[in-house]
């Protein structure tokens, strides 16, 4: 037991290839802290949209800001994501999907209809 | 919720929170689809009416129960100093309890008329 242990441990993230799958739960992972930020932003447009004609176009002028619309995409994107990730991992949890190649294909599948349709959705209705 | 909202408890609050939200979420979106462009008549009629209160007051502490479960795994998981993640912890059981008051003011303006 003479010489240290050189094998590398590879726990710098930077060096980490992370499989598909990974990347779908890891961006699970950040949509979920994403949107969890935006849960007292959301209660303060509720209250103000609610609190007056004044206030309804008050939140709409708020959303129509160039840098609010940036987060707008931001959050649809998460949405997304967070809605499409979480009903694969429901399927997971059923049973369902659980072959490395079926959960592999609906990585993909989820990793890339988020950003497809964030994209779509922020072309026509954000931007 | 208990600081130690592990295991099935946790994980099954997690699954039927999640469903709900996303269930209110897909009906709102909807909801504003067919009723574009919304104002603020349709807007407060649709929200000040009985049924809706308590499907949003639903849909909040759902968020706010998911996010706890949430947001603890991921502090778990890479927070490592106990002090820090204690603090942290208690902090984020702080935030979501105000945002709860927060959402009963928001409701008992909506309830009084």
């Amino acid at each position: 037991m003479k010489s240290k242990d050189n094998r590398p441990k590879y726990l710098n993230l930077f060096k980490i290839h992370l499989p598909i799958t990974g990347i779908a739960s890891i961006n699970h992972r950040l949509s979920g802290l994403i949107l969890f930020l935006f849960i007292p932003v959301s209660l303060y447009l509720f209250q103000l949209s609610l609190s007056g004609d004044a206030g309804f176009n008050q939140a709409l002028l708020f959303l129509s800001s160039p840098w609010i619309k940036l987060g707008l995409v931001l959050l649809t994107w998460s949405f997304i994501h967070h809605l499409f990730a979480g009903f694969r991992f429901l399927l997971i949890d059923q049973n369902i999907g659980v072959s490395l190649s079926v959960a592999r294909k609906s990585a993909w599948f989820v990793v890339f209809t988020a950003v497809i349709a964030t994209l779509i959705i922020s072309g026509v209705w954000i931007l | 919720m208990s600081l130690h909202a592990q295991g099935m408890r946790a994980w099954l609050l997690q699954r039927l929170t999640a469903i709900y939200i996303a269930i209110y979420s897909l009906a709102i979106i909807v909801w504003v689809i067919f009723n574009v462009p919304v104002n603020y008549t349709s807007w407060y009629a649709l929200f000040s009416h009985p049924l809706l209160i308590i499907a949003t007051v639903i849909f909040y502490l759902s968020v706010l129960i998911h996010a706890w479960v949430g947001v603890r795994d991921i502090m778990v998981d890479y927070i490592k100093p106990s002090s820090v993640r204690f603090v942290l912890l208690t902090g984020l059981a702080f935030a979501l309890t105000g945002i709860a008051t927060w959402l009963l003011l928001i409701v008992i303006s909506l309830v009084k008329v």
